[in-house]
């Protein structure tokens, strides 16, 4: 194929196939709406850390939601047919969303940060891209965005209920909302971002 | 309404999904043995899980014709848009009613099996999480077919997790004695909610109301053509002025202390033991270590408690918590129980719990720098009222906040190194105080006779 | 074969067409896709041809009370659809298959049907026997009850086709019904077309040109939205010439075709 510019069109048309200008428009607007609700919510309840880290957990979860659609083309058939090697272009496509969506985050609530630490940002951003991949995989791309809302509503209510000691296996679903010192929550997002990049990047998304 | 497109919807459409997502509030099934008003206490705090859900399932179901692609077919049919969309809403509303209501009985069997209560207003609160139920469903049906994205169903229960988060937060606030009036609106509970809580009748019909007209102007949103959106919000402006004129002005006004719960279930036969009417279960567990403490308890003081009864406390009671009121010949046994409505104490922690301050209950007006020293006093009494030596406090249990053995046991050695009569005397002395309630120095009182 | 007939069709109908189009101006989207149409069709098998946005499926849209006509008349049945109020009762008796026809995939194909019939307003208690009847002259009847997204790309167009005549219309507009159908089926659907009700108006909008020529007793051609031929099948063919003409085509429908175009596209 010969284009004008070589592999920056190539890569342009893809981007735009995966209707990567919606998404950030949706990522942008839902991390601003974010922010404004949570500096209302610090400057009501300064002595509250995890009221600010709630909301950048939510606005993590929506930015990656919204990127679920994207993972795969408009005709599957077509992309598997294709002769070229997906599998390096998934794994950089799983990177771009969790370093886009951790990068607006974190600028967003910079100051005073308004949604959170950074590290547990990165965190919950990694393990949440992870998450969205396993799902795409499993469930296909309509449907990937389902374990990530389960688990972005189960983990604050069972944070809740459990109050500061939860059991073993509460881990597993309250990770996000842990303060970034709780090794347990690292080793769960890294091990589901790992276990979810590797799947989608070598199996592709279910149809 | 057509009986067969209404099977079919049930059959093909979200609505099985709708009612999996009640399924967390299967949950607080464990709860039975505590009471109902417990598990429906659970099940509103737990809509605050079941309300996004809900939302997803509407939203993706309103995007069936998007999705399929049916439009130009469905615009040239005869029959009005709004029959389609009300036949969809009644699946997916049934769904969410079904499985919730199943969810009720499978909990009141459990509550039935144990003689757990039901309150009074127990109908009336569980017709509460239904409509809310309802309402999250159907508006999520509402904002897919307004605004039919793929990312909808995501973004929709998103936004919902976040907008009963914020509202929570923001209403979380004191105004006067007490939450602000706007918790009341709330679809989880707020906390003032507890196993011998009632809702006043305006309080309970004032939410009813808001949450019924949610629903009904989240199902008009949905079936909507044309002008009716407005009516929607018509209809749920005036359920939020029908709730506002019912509710008081102060949560403590909203709220009762449930007199049935509180009635107590006792030994036929001396010593007499007595659970609570909400756990009646309790008493199998409490009449031995109960029973043995009450002896120790007649053999050890001058006017002897003839009766123990399980304490109850809740602190939505305004201005002072509910708890009993203190009587000399009751001992007030403040003890723990798990879901299942047993105690949730060995015998050896129930004997010393009946024991604690000779058979009194704790006092609520104890300032914080006189903590230790109060709880100190507490357990020596215990000790010396049963003869053991005080006990370590387990760190993971419901005693760790008894002072570690080596403040507890220099003062328990203290106290029987007194004369007996003094000894005695002491304890009675002390007992009175602790049942009045005064502000002094109980630990000097009981070790030194004066405070 | 006769439809069931209820009272108010026969008072005698204050209409001389089925279709009566004059002037008519519809668009797609910003263009213009039908340009100042005259049409008058009666009741029989009418054929539509044309090349690829021609503004077939436009026009078809159209007398579907899809779209609304931006210019001139347009009466369907003697309803008036150049304002589109009150137009529920026109579409109990019209049958519409769209080009691109969407489906549930979870309904089974009898839930389908009969959700259609629900829709069209069909009598709650002639509902099923109306779907097994259309299931039937489509040739489904052994996948009735198999989910929609298991049928065949060929079995999805019948099942559309079925879902077309579930209420007996009077109008049946079925724009590309053959795509995807094999060659006993395209022989099966223009024995079906011939079963339909003589007082039937069917427009047929296809490219094959050959199902056109066997089954339809007149033919409608257009080109950017305008008329360009209107006349019986035979036409056409004569239309065409000789098998030595320029005209190109392996048949003399098709031959009649291409030069018919070439014609009205010389011209200008």
């Amino acid at each position: 194929m010969i284009s004008p510019s070589g592999p920056h069109h190539a890569i342009a048309l893809l981007l735009r196939s995966r209707r990567i200008g919606p998404w950030l428009a949706i990522a942008l607007g839902s991390t601003a709406a974010l922010r404004g609700i949570a500096g209302l919510a610090t400057e009501a309840f300064t002595d509250r850390p995890d009221v600010s880290a709630a909301f950048g957990f939510y606005a993590v979860t929506i930015a990656v939601a919204c990127a679920g659609p994207g993972l795969a083309g408009p005709d599957l058939e077509l992309d598997r047919a294709a002769a070229r090697d997906w599998r390096p272009l998934r794994l950089a496509h799983v990177v771009l969303i969790a370093g886009l969506v951790s990068a607006l985050v974190a600028t967003a609530g910079s100051s005073q940060q308004t949604l959170g630490p950074a590290a547990q940002i990165l965190r919950n951003t990694v393990g949440l891209t992870g998450v969205l991949a396993l799902g795409a995989v499993a469930l296909g791309v309509a449907r990937c965005w389902v374990p990530g809302v389960l688990l972005t509503v189960a983990a604050p209510f069972l944070a809740f209920r459990f109050g500061g000691d939860p059991p073993a296996w509460a881990h597993v679903i309250t990770w996000p909302v842990e303060i970034a010192a709780s090794r347990v929550s690292w080793v769960m997002a890294l091990a589901l971002a790992t276990v979810g990049t590797a799947a989608y990047s070598l199996l592709g998304p279910r149809a | 309404m057509s009986a067969r497109v209404l099977g079919l919807e049930l059959r093909r459409s979200a609505a099985l999904w709708a009612g999996l997502a009640v399924a967390p509030a299967a949950l607080t099934v464990a709860q039975a043995g505590n009471g109902m008003a417990v598990v429906i206490g659970d099940q509103r705090q737990a809509l605050i899980l079941m309300m996004p859900l809900a939302t997803a399932v509407g939203a993706w179901q309103a995007r069936r014709d998007r999705r399929s692609g049916t439009s130009d077919l469905l615009g040239t049919s005869p029959r009005p848009a709004w029959h389609r969309y009300a036949h969809t809403a009644a699946a997916l509303g049934i769904g969410v009613v079904v499985a919730y209501a199943l969810i009720l009985v499978v909990a009141a069997v459990f509550a039935a099996r144990v003689g757990a209560h039901y309150p009074v207003d127990y109908w009336v609160k569980s017709m509460i999480v239904t409509a809310w139920l309802t309402a999250a469903v159907l508006l999520g049906a509402a904002i897919g077919r307004a605004i039919s994205w793929v990312v909808t169903p995501p973004l929709a229960a998103l936004s919902m997790l976040v907008g009963l988060t914020a509202i929570a937060l923001f209403t979380d606030t004191e105004v006067g004695p007490g939450p602000h009036p706007g918790t009341w609106l709330l679809p989880p509970a707020p906390s003032y909610d507890s196993y011998i809580t009632l809702l006043t009748p305006e309080a309970a019909r004032a939410q009813l109301v808001w949450a019924i007209s949610c629903a009904a102007a989240a199902g008009l949103l949905y079936v909507a053509t044309r002008w009716l959106p407005l009516v929607a919000l018509g209809v749920a402006g005036a359920g939020l002025v029908a709730a506002m004129t019912l509710l008081p002005e102060y949560l403590h006004q909203g709220v009762q202390m449930d007199e049935t719960a509180v009635v107590p279930v006792c030994t036929p036969e001396e010593p007499v033991v007595c659970a609570l009417r909400v756990h009646p279960l309790v008493l199998d567990d409490l009449r031995g270590p109960g029973g043995e403490a009450l002896t120790a308890l007649s053999e050890r003081l001058p006017n002897p408690p003839n009766r123990v009864e399980e304490a109850y406390y809740s602190w939505t009671g305004y201005p002072d918590p509910w708890m009993p009121e203190p009587a000399r010949d009751v001992v007030s046994a403040e003890i723990y129980t798990d879901g299942s409505g047993r105690l949730a104490l060995t015998p050896t922690e129930t004997l010393w719990s009946v024991a604690l301050g000779a058979g009194t209950a704790a006092c609520p007006n104890v300032p914080q720098e006189m903590w230790d020293r109060d709880a100190t006093a507490r357990v020596v009494a215990a000790a010396w009222v049963l003869q053991e030596t005080p006990p370590e406090p387990d760190p993971d249990g419901y005693f760790n906040w008894i002072p570690p053995p080596n403040v507890t046991r220099p003062a328990y050695e203290a106290l029987l190194g007194l004369p007996e009569d003094v000894q005695y005397a002491q304890v009675a002395a002390y007992r009175d105080s602790a049942l009045a309630c005064t502000g002094e120095d109980r630990l000097a009182l009981l070790l030194d006779g004066e405070s | 074969m006769v439809r069931a007939v209820d009272p108010a069709e026969t008072t005698p109908t204050p209409f001389a067409w089925a279709v009566h189009a004059e002037g008519l101006v519809v668009k797609a989207g910003k263009r213009v896709a039908v340009d100042h149409l005259d049409l008058r069709l009666g009741d029989g098998i009418h054929g539509l041809l044309g090349p690829n946005g021609a503004g077939k499926t436009t026009l078809v849209r159209a007398l579907a009370t899809v779209l609304k006509p931006v210019e001139g008349s347009l009466e369907v049945l003697g309803h008036d659809l150049t304002d589109h109020t009150d137009l529920r009762p026109l579409r109990r008796t019209i049958g519409y298959l769209p080009q691109e026809f969407g489906f549930y995939r979870r309904f089974t194909l009898r839930e389908f049907v009969e959700y259609i019939a629900w829709l069209k307003e069909v009598p709650a208690s002639e509902i099923p026997a109306a779907a097994q009847r259309a299931i039937d002259r489509v040739g489904l009847a052994d996948r009735a009850d198999h989910r929609m997204k298991t049928l065949s790309g060929g079995m999805v167009r019948r099942a559309g086709i079925a879902q077309a005549i579930i209420n007996d219309p009077r109008v049946l507009l079925l724009d590309e019904p053959t795509a995807g159908l094999d060659p006993d089926q395209r022989l099966d659907f223009r024995a079906l077309l011939r079963t339909l009700a003589a007082d039937t108006c069917v427009l047929v909008s296809t490219h094959l040109v050959e199902d056109v020529a066997a089954a339809c007793s007149d033919v409608i051609l257009l080109d950017e939205g305008r008329l360009v031929f209107s006349g019986t099948p035979a036409d056409l063919a004569e239309a065409g010439g000789t098998e030595s003409s320029e005209a190109g085509g392996d048949s003399a429908t098709e031959r009649g075709y291409s030069s018919i175009m070439r014609a009205h596209r010389e011209m200008g």
